[in-house]
């Protein structure tokens, strides 16, 4: 735990966060920063070891009006609502295409000045290594890709890609350490799986 | 890279058990129990959701045999016991050996439950990879019903769940006998963040005041999609368990059916603005889709009927444990009485749910009603730039003949100046052929003109008759 009461992870998340949100320093063109990447943002920091403390684990998430199983960071999420307790973010619960709802947060005043404060640089390159293009240091968009099989109505994946357009420019290093495809962060919606064997077990229904 | 760290394990014997309501009834009993062959010897089969589209054909091709099914017991028209086995293939895993029992009633109550068995050199399982078990039992419980569902069952899911049914959330319910570390404190479970993230992962959202200890040694933890016991004294709870789980089910998928009819009422409206905005050139695409909400909101019009009949069976179960000398152990614990309060409020909103489908179904008549409109007038513009095309093609007909029929060549003398025939074209050598000629012409085109004005089919004009 660092003197401003948060983890070192929590202080990267946040940082990730007012980079998305703050990006030229002025609060008054801030832009929203949706969950659901903050979410794909944990993962890859978990999985490159920038988010030391977080650990994922599939649960059901939100998603284009229908609840998906995704690779989430309950950790992460907690921190968020810690910083949005604290008035470090703010949020704001935007309408989709989708005839529902999603959730976007945005850095306060008060949360740049604890980033300027207490986020240090090296927290600074362990998270612009996953937040911007290694080329053209645009930030990254982690939009959707949706393939439809005649198994199941859609497979979803998670692709980088530059906000100037196009695909994010290859670091293998980091896309190694990260697991990554060919731009996709196939791990978001492909849960893994454990080893396990059981036997039936009966709970009766009836009334 | 290891992204997994477990701080709780949970140890000795581990059920899992998913349970969910479905609008099933007697019938949907009688027609599962039909298909799995109850009545005959041969208990013991694989199933497929595949259709026979060789019908001429004696053999078939089924692909991947997906699941392997044996009833273990039923009740005709009222409940079935059966052992399902998901193709490991089809899951692409080498190392699960998973047989999910399988209970169905005919109220509608369905669960899907798992007994872990040890893992030789473990420690007992841990609460992060059992919610990879519930991921993965989640996905597998419904391709077993999958399999099983007839067209009809599988289409009123699609419409519940919005086409992604086979992710559908289930109420998840684990029992274990012990926790390790053993923790002093339950609520030292919710004020250790390590322990709390574990736990939403496996529940969802906790609360402090959502973790009791029922007994000495037995303690609960309630979250927003499963509870999670821990005790050797678990089993004396698994009356309060069945009834808290299928309360539990039956709230979810009430709240599911209103995100659905909230979904449909989205939807309709933005049919709406696009008939009042786009116009007809996306008439075709908007009534398709004001169709299948009207098919959707007809299928989902049963639902509220077998929603209640399974709630009132269940409050009155309820009702009844409350009333016996002995109530089942937890029955009066905190926990319990909140969820039957909240089950109690979710009563109220069946009606509620009868009358916004009612309504969605009339504004969805009314959408219709109103692309039809623009739609008949667009063709009524249509047809009225038809009517003037067909008035000028029969004004200029018959001009058009008597034009043609000057322009042929019947000569009345040949060359040498003999007269050929008195007949041919007599009017080209009258002194008033050509105004004659154009005269009558203008006279068929006026008449014309004229007998069209009087029957209204001119642009504009229209006569009333009196």
């Amino acid at each position: 735990m660092t003197e401003s009461g948060y983890s070192r992870d929590a202080l990267r998340l946040l940082y990730a966060i007012g980079a998305y949100s703050n990006p030229d320093g002025d609060l008054s063109n801030r832009v929203w920063l949706k969950m659901h990447s903050i979410c794909v943002v944990a993962l890859l920091g978990v999985k490159s070891g920038v988010f030391q403390g977080y650990d994922v684990a599939p649960a059901l998430f939100p998603f284009r009006g229908i609840k998906m199983f995704a690779m989430i960071s309950q950790e992460a999420i907690e921190d968020v609502q810690s910083f949005f307790r604290n008035k470090h973010v703010d949020k704001v619960l935007l309408n989709t295409w989708f005839y529902s709802t999603i959730t976007g947060v945005a850095v306060t005043a008060d949360g740049q000045n604890l980033i300027d404060e207490f986020v240090t640089e090296d927290d600074r390159l362990q998270i612009d290594r996953i937040i911007y293009c290694a080329k053209c240091r645009s930030p990254l968009d982690f939009a959707v890709e949706i393939q439809h099989t005649p198994r199941t109505h859609m497979v979803m994946n998670r692709v980088c890609r530059c906000q100037t357009g196009g695909r994010h420019i290859r670091d293998d290093e980091w896309f190694s350490a990260c697991g990554m495809a060919d731009n996709r962060v196939e791990d978001f919606f492909s849960i893994g799986e454990i080893e396990y064997r059981a036997e039936p077990f009966f709970m009766d229904t009836s009334l | 890279m290891n992204d997994q760290k477990h701080f709780l394990y949970l140890q000795g014997t581990i059920n899992v058990v998913l349970t969910e309501w479905l609008p099933i009834g007697h019938e949907s009993i009688k027609f599962l129990q039909d298909k799995l062959e109850c009545a005959g010897p041969d208990r013991e089969f694989f199933i497929t959701g595949n259709i026979d589209r060789e019908r001429n054909s004696s053999t078939m091709k089924v692909g991947s045999t997906e699941v392997r099914l044996q009833v273990n017991d039923f009740t005709p028209m009222e409940n079935i016991r059966f052992t399902a086995e998901v193709n490991i293939e089809s899951t692409g895993a080498n190392v699960q050996e998973e047989k999910i029992g399988v209970c169905v009633n005919r109220l509608g109550g369905i669960s899907y439950g798992l007994s872990l068995k040890d893992r030789p050199g473990s420690s007992g399982y841990s609460v992060d990879e059992l919610a990879y078990v519930v991921a993965d039992l989640i996905e597998d419980s419904s391709i077993v019903m999958d399999t099983i569902f007839n067209s009809y069952q599988k289409r009123l899911l699609d419409i519940i769940y919005c086409n992604q049914s086979s992710e559908r959330d289930k109420f998840c319910i684990v029992t274990a006998e012990r926790l390790s570390p053993d923790v002093g404190n339950v609520q030292e479970l919710f004020d250790t963040p390590a322990y709390r993230s574990e736990l939403r992962q496996l529940l969802g959202a906790i609360s402090r005041d959502r973790m009791v200890q029922l007994d000495e040694q037995t303690v609960l933890v309630a979250g927003e999609s499963g509870i999670l016991m821990i005790g050797e004294n678990g089993r004396n709870y698994s009356e309060m368990l069945r009834l808290y789980g299928l309360m539990g089910c039956i709230v979810a998928l009430q709240n599911n059916i209103f995100s659905r009819i909230s979904w449909s009422w989205d939807l309709l409206y933005e049919q709406k603005r696009r008939v009042q905005e786009e116009g007809i050139e996306e008439i075709m695409d908007i009534q398709n889709t004001i169709c299948g909400l009207s098919a959707d909101q007809g299928l989902l019009m049963s639902v509220p009927m077998h929603l209640k009949r399974a709630m009132s069976k269940v409050s009155a179960c309820v009702h009844e444990m409350n009333n016996v000398p002995t109530a089942p152990p937890g029955s009066d614990s905190p926990l319990f009485r909140h969820a039957v309060d909240v089950f109690n409020l979710s009563r109220d909103r069946i009606d509620e749910a009868s009358d916004a489908l009612e309504t969605l179904g009339r504004e969805i008549q009314n959408i219709r009603s109103l692309a039809s409109t623009l739609s008949d007038k667009e063709t009524f513009s249509i047809n009225r730039a038809m009517n003037i095309l067909t008035v000028v093609s029969v004004i200029v007909l018959p001009l058009t003949l008597i034009t043609g029929i000057y322009g042929m060549n019947f000569y009345r003398k040949e060359p040498s100046g003999e007269t050929l025939s008195v007949w041919n074209m007599p009017e080209l050598y009258w002194k008033f052929g050509y105004p004659a000629t154009i005269g009558t012409m203008v006279l068929i085109a006026a008449t014309l003109l004229f007998v069209f004005w009087k029957k209204g089919l001119l642009l504009g004009a229209t006569r009333s008759k009196k």
